[in-house]
């Protein structure tokens, strides 16, 4: 065989490897970057305390705005104040810029955030959050109908010692049982999320309303 | 007789204004020497975030004396935290007015140190004459997904009734 022609069939072979390898690597997802479709959210927040409603608008996790459009902190007023009311508050990351506007729209701070890394409008609203909890040590993860997914953990409560061994929280007793429940979607959307601690309700979180946009 | 019975009600009397005086003395001292604390708040995870304020009445309000955080990192949870905002709040002219803050982030990132037994302070002694809400919400990083910042709920602690509570609110 000629030089020229172990050039050729060497340079072919290199395309079709390369070729192959570019196929296997898009259809593994590798280099993609893990992300939802766009879709907007209403969810609903509930403590002890207060209610609140949120409308997340998301186009990608380098582009939302979260819209609190409900906040019913000013009728559970304690000690005949009333509490700071975050309705029409809105969150907004975008072209790297972390906004908060105030209810009437004006800009109350502006945060560049550093190139190559995005803030998630909540800590459980992150691509792949599911995949993470399923990594967690502790967690259950269970199918349910529909493709989702519940993750499950319960334990007896971690409560923080200060450095002489004395509870930082007097209120929280390693007794307690805490038990904290995930819901996600078919497509790793988080759906719901409560903890509770002895029984009760500390915090929950519910999707009202999904919509592709 | 009648001058026994006036001198008694002088002295009655007097003895009620001494006692009057004495007594209100005794409020505004124990008042400008009670130093207090909110009830610490912590996630009821237990990892990620604590909080409180020491403060002391005074006859015309209150001064906060330290505002008190705390992050955690590791255990599962993020890889480093710091704080993203504190901020003093006082009710003038029937609304909530914002009267101290730092710049967001109010702090460096910690990752090598500390995690819930680490109080770290922010902020001036303040002498505020009106009801006062002290708020902090720390930011946390973390990789998984692309690496990015989320933040904890906004704890705020009432210096006007000694209570505190966390709302679930993105980076305020």
């Amino acid at each position: 065989m000629s030089p020229k022609r172990v050039l050729m069939v060497s340079l072919l072979f290199l395309i079709i490897v390369m070729g192959v390898g570019y196929s296997i690597a898009s259809a593994l997802g590798v280099g993609r970057e893990q992300d939802w479709a766009p879709f907007v959210m209403t969810y609903r927040s509930e403590s002890p305390h207060e209610t609140l409603t949120g409308r997340l608008n998301y186009q990608s996790k380098w582009d939302w705005s979260l819209e609190i459009t409900e906040d019913n902190a000013k009728q559970n007023s304690r000690g005949g104040l009333p509490l700071i009311n975050y309705q029409g508050t809105r969150y907004e990351f975008k072209n790297g810029l972390y906004t908060v506007y105030g209810s009437d729209g004006t800009i109350q701070s502006q945060t560049p955030i550093e190139k190559g890394i995005f803030i998630a409008p909540h800590q459980w609203l992150v691509p792949g959050y599911d995949i993470q909890l399923k990594q967690r040590q502790g967690f259950s993860e269970t199918l349910q109908s529909g493709g989702q997914k519940r993750f499950h953990l319960e334990q007896n409560r971690s409560c923080p010692r200060n450095p002489d061994g004395s509870l930082i929280d007097q209120t929280c007793s390693p007794s307690q049982r805490a038990v904290t429940d995930y819901i996600f979607n078919a497509k790793g959307l988080p759906l719901s999320r409560s903890i509770t601690v002895d029984g009760q309700i500390v915090e929950k979180w519910t999707v009202i309303e999904i919509k592709d946009k | 007789m009648a001058r026994i019975f006036l001198f008694g009600r002088r002295a009655l009397l007097l003895g009620l204004l001494i006692s009057t005086t004495l007594a209100a003395g005794m409020v505004i001292f124990t008042q400008s020497v009670s130093a207090q604390q909110t009830p610490v708040l912590c996630d009821s995870n237990g990892k990620y975030w604590c909080g409180k304020v020491s403060y002391t009445s005074i006859a015309t309000g209150w001064t906060i004396n330290t505002r008190w955080w705390e992050g955690g990192w590791g255990f599962g949870g993020a890889l480093s935290y710091q704080l993203w905002l504190s901020r003093d709040w006082e009710w003038k002219n029937n609304a909530w007015q914002n009267t101290w803050g730092c710049p967001k982030p109010c702090s460096g990132e910690f990752n090598g140190s500390g995690g819930l037994d680490q109080w770290r302070t922010i902020g001036p002694v303040r002498n505020v004459v009106t009801n006062t809400t002290v708020q902090f919400q720390e930011r946390y990083f973390d990789c998984g997904g692309g690496c990015h910042y989320w933040c904890e709920p906004l704890q705020e602690h009432y210096l006007w009734n000694n209570t505190n509570f966390a709302r679930n609110l993105s980076c305020n």
